[in-house]
């Protein structure tokens, strides 16, 4: 395996690390798999994930392209005002240009945690060269019976009552800004289906992640399926839902975990 | 900008080199250190906030990540803090190459100024000397830094509303999601800025967070000056382990101080 660093971009102010297979002739005939920021981290992703996984993708033979949109990272900000979902597509489109040029490869994978699922999503509706995707807590949304089991779990869960009893307790530290919460208006979820359906119908292999982080909102292992009934049983879809797995990974068995599944799935390119 | 990969072609390290954006200082320049892999992420936008002080006052600025962190070569935990001293000497000898200077400081936050501030031994064997040393919040005592990092793992698990003391192995040292080897846990543990040889060098200033008696000690060994920035960065506040750490005045501070005295 070998890695390159670039600078791409009308102004050369984006950064990126290639890494290829040791056989580069081997990686032309599967796609590469694209990594970007997670939320405002660099692109090297909560602990390492994605430099981790693009190794391991170049050990199964596929190129693989990490990089920082503007702004982020090692990448200079762009300056102009283009929406933020706007600027992920141009700029993915940059970064695929670039890895098809220097590679020869066509195709692409996005991998995607947290905001980087939902940019993936709409990169991949944009660009007909995205031909799989892994959301890692991409869109997901509350069902009747997500309320169900959301207000059994509060009163069975001794832990979750212990923690959230402390938390009301324990002096917060002074002067500390408050913990971030992500406000994002989300598409609706027959907005999000009839794109999933669309991406599924043009041969997009998706893989559908959750963590326990994502719980206040979703929080059985067939929401997926109730929220998105269009995509049950469809051949390109598979989602799974981690009850032990926060939403960063962060402890080490949880990372070889994802990886490892990840590289499984991989495996169908 | 110019990213690039240097070092050994088995296991290369990932830079970037940043020329002046101002009215160059003459032959100087500035190699970042970062810190442990627990704070690597923290910090990464407030480094990026210091290059560009930094290149603003006219320095050069290199910054890079030790084998077994970030994009650079070697998987986690493969890495311990005599190999992480050879790559501050790699990305010296990188810096005075690629930008023709011989006059360097040396910048870092906690563990990376531990590394800046331990490399007597490495340097000369490489025949280079380091002019300044600006050192932010250093880590004083590895034993100490272990223990922290121990308390704040054990409070992340205690105080999360999921089971994740599941997820504990004790065949696999970690801490706060980074395997921890031993030969990384053995160089933490004999790391101490209060006894051996610290690196040589014509100034040195200690930035503090905070004033503790451990910074003043270490500013004096290396009879240089302490400077506290009033600013909070929450190393050991744990409901903040994955916030980025954004001290703005710190980073002022550290470009500031090496400008002064290169002037």
């Amino acid at each position: 395996m070998k890695e390159k660093a670039v600078t791409f971009g009308k102004l050369g102010t984006l950064v990126g690390i290639l890494s290829e297979p040791d056989d580069r002739s081997y990686g032309k005939g599967k796609p590469a798999v694209l990594f970007a920021n997670t939320g405002i981290s660099h692109r090297v992703g909560p602990f390492r994930l994605n430099v981790e996984l693009a190794r391991r993708a170049a050990a199964m033979g596929l190129f693989g392209f990490r990089f920082d949109f503007s702004g982020l990272g090692d990448s200079a900000a762009s300056g102009d005002d283009r929406d933020d979902y706007q600027r992920a597509v141009d700029e993915a489109k940059l970064a695929m240009d670039l890895v098809q040029k220097r590679t020869g490869v066509d195709r692409f994978v996005w991998f995607g945690l947290c905001s980087s699922a939902d940019k993936g999503h709409v990169i991949a509706l944009n660009d007909p060269r995205i031909v799989g995707g892994v959301f890692i807590d991409g869109y997901a949304h509350p069902t009747p019976w997500f309320k169900v089991l959301r207000w059994t779990k509060r009163f069975l869960e001794l832990k979750r009552i212990r923690v959230w009893l402390r938390g009301k307790l324990r002096p917060k530290p002074t002067g500390a800004p408050p913990p971030y919460k992500a406000v994002i208006a989300s598409p609706s979820p027959r907005k999000i289906e009839g794109e999933l359906h669309t991406l599924a119908e043009r041969g997009v292999e998706q893989l559908h992640l959750f963590t326990i982080s994502t719980d206040y909102v979703y929080n059985y292992e067939r929401q997926f399926y109730d929220l998105y009934p269009r995509l049950k049983g469809h051949r390109r879809v598979q989602t799974e839902r981690y009850p032990q797995a926060d939403h960063t990974l962060s402890f080490r068995a949880l990372q070889l975990l994802f990886i490892d599944r990840v590289c499984r799935w991989l495996e169908r390119f | 900008m110019t990213p690039s990969y240097f070092g050994r072609s088995e296991a290369p390290l990932f830079g970037i080199h940043y020329p002046p954006a101002g009215p160059t200082r003459a032959g100087s320049g500035v190699v970042l250190c970062y810190p442990g892999p627990e704070e690597y992420m923290r910090v990464h936008w407030v480094y990026r906030q210091l290059v560009q002080h930094l290149t603003r006052q006219g320095f050069h600025v290199f910054k890079f990540d030790y084998y077994g962190t970030g994009d650079s070569a070697g998987a986690m935990g493969a890495g311990d803090l005599a190999r992480w001293r050879g790559d501050v000497v790699t990305a010296l000898e990188e810096l005075r190459d690629a930008a023709g200077i011989d006059r360097f400081c040396l910048a870092g936050a906690r563990l990376g100024a531990a590394l800046a501030a331990t490399l007597a031994e490495p340097l000369a064997a490489a025949g280079l000397t380091v002019d300044q040393l600006a050192l932010w919040d250093p880590v004083c005592a590895g034993r100490d830094y272990l223990a922290e990092l121990a308390g704040l793992q054990e409070r992340r698990i205690a105080n999360s509303r999921y089971p994740l003391e599941r997820l504990v192995n004790p065949n696999c040292p970690e801490l706060l999601g980074y395997p921890l080897s031993g030969s990384m846990r053995l160089s933490l543990e004999a790391l101490d800025l209060g006894a051996g040889i610290l690196t040589p060098c014509r100034r040195a200033v200690v930035i503090g967070s905070e004033d503790l008696p451990a910074y003043r000690a270490l500013a004096a060994r290396l009879t240089g000056e302490f400077s506290h920035v009033d600013e909070a960065c929450y190393w050991r506040v744990q409901e903040l382990l994955e916030q980025a750490i954004l001290p703005g005045r710190i980073a002022a501070a550290v470009a500031e101080a090496l400008a002064k005295a290169a002037a």
